[in-house]
């Protein structure tokens, strides 16, 4: 069975791509980039400042696990990441700047997001803004103009490999 | 007659000799030669009777960046002979290469179209007619 788990792996390495973007950098400081699979995370910052905007959240989601994957050799596991920007209240949304810089950093980490022979393929499946926090977001500040895209990546682990676990 | 038993194809695989394929689908269509007498005697419909009986294979790989199937050493290019090929309907468990299975004492490679979808898969479909005997699921 493989050490390290693959869904967490997944989760660092959109995390890596969006902290390696220049895009992304221009416009979210690196300490505001919330690593949830960290040792350190806690939870949502409860009391923002206004150099904590904007704030960038990435969430797991919706998965799938295939036993009997895409190929006979495989089994398959789609995990669903909700990426989540807030703003700073006091200032207009920069929501489709982010999106549009969040979309370029995914474009450069490649379509294996750089784990070949893990990662199939990725896509933003569905994305939101909204003013209020949306249902199942609780802990979200309210108030806050949030951006919401779901980046869905799809992976493939040996049977094999699960087998001799 | 014994209690029905049915399976979907999740645990389904081909291989050659013990080297298991990236299967996406795979498709066996045994046929037999029909020869077919009309003559005077044969009357208004014709007689016939089976003779040679041969077989179109059809495999739907998953292309393996890491083990190329075209190359070496699973080597399945146009001509290649394909020494016990296995095309298992459900193993037991992932890997195993058990349960009733077509199996060919060799598969010549007649064709390999390869197709790229942009938003899908990379599907290399080999096909190939067996060279020798050849059994279907027992």
């Amino acid at each position: 069975m493989p050490t390290t788990d693959p869904i967490t792996q997944a989760s660092q390495a959109l995390l890596t791509a969006l902290k390696s973007s220049a895009a992304v950098a221009a416009l979210i400081a690196a300490g505001n980039i919330v690593d949830m699979t960290s040792a350190q995370f806690v939870n949502f910052r409860s009391q923002c400042q206004n150099s904590d905007y904007p704030l960038l959240v990435l969430l797991q989601k919706d998965f799938e696990l295939k036993p009997f994957g895409v190929n006979s050799t495989v089994a398959s596991i789609n995990q669903s990441f909700a990426l989540l920007v807030l703003h700073d209240p006091t200032r207009p949304p920069m929501a489709n700047t982010i999106k549009f810089a969040v979309l370029a950093a995914l474009l450069n980490a490649g379509s294996s997001l750089g784990l070949d022979g893990l990662v199939r393929d990725f896509l933003i499946t569905s994305a939101a803004d909204d003013i209020e926090p949306a249902s199942g977001q609780k802990q979200r500040p309210a108030g806050r103009w949030s951006s919401v895209l779901t980046i869905k990546v799809s992976m493939d682990v040996s049977r094999q490999s699960l087998l001799q676990g | 007659m014994a209690a029905s038993i049915y399976r979907s194809g999740s645990g389904g695989t081909a291989a050659l000799g013990t080297a298991e394929l990236s299967i996406l689908r795979w498709r066996v269509t045994p046929v037999a030669q029909l020869n077919e007498f009309r003559n005077s005697k044969s009357g208004p419909t014709p007689i016939r009777e089976a003779s040679f009986t041969d077989c179109l294979v059809e495999l739907d790989l998953d292309f393996d960046f890491a083990n190329n199937p075209l190359q070496s050493p699973v080597g399945i290019a146009i001509g290649a002979v394909l020494n016990n090929a296995k095309l298992c309907l459900h193993q037991s468990v992932a890997g195993a290469l058990d349960g009733p299975a077509w199996s060919f004492t060799a598969l010549v490679v007649d064709s390999t179209p390869q197709e790229l979808l942009v938003d899908g898969k990379i599907t290399t479909r080999v096909t190939a007619r067996p060279s020798g005997s050849f059994g279907g699921p027992g």
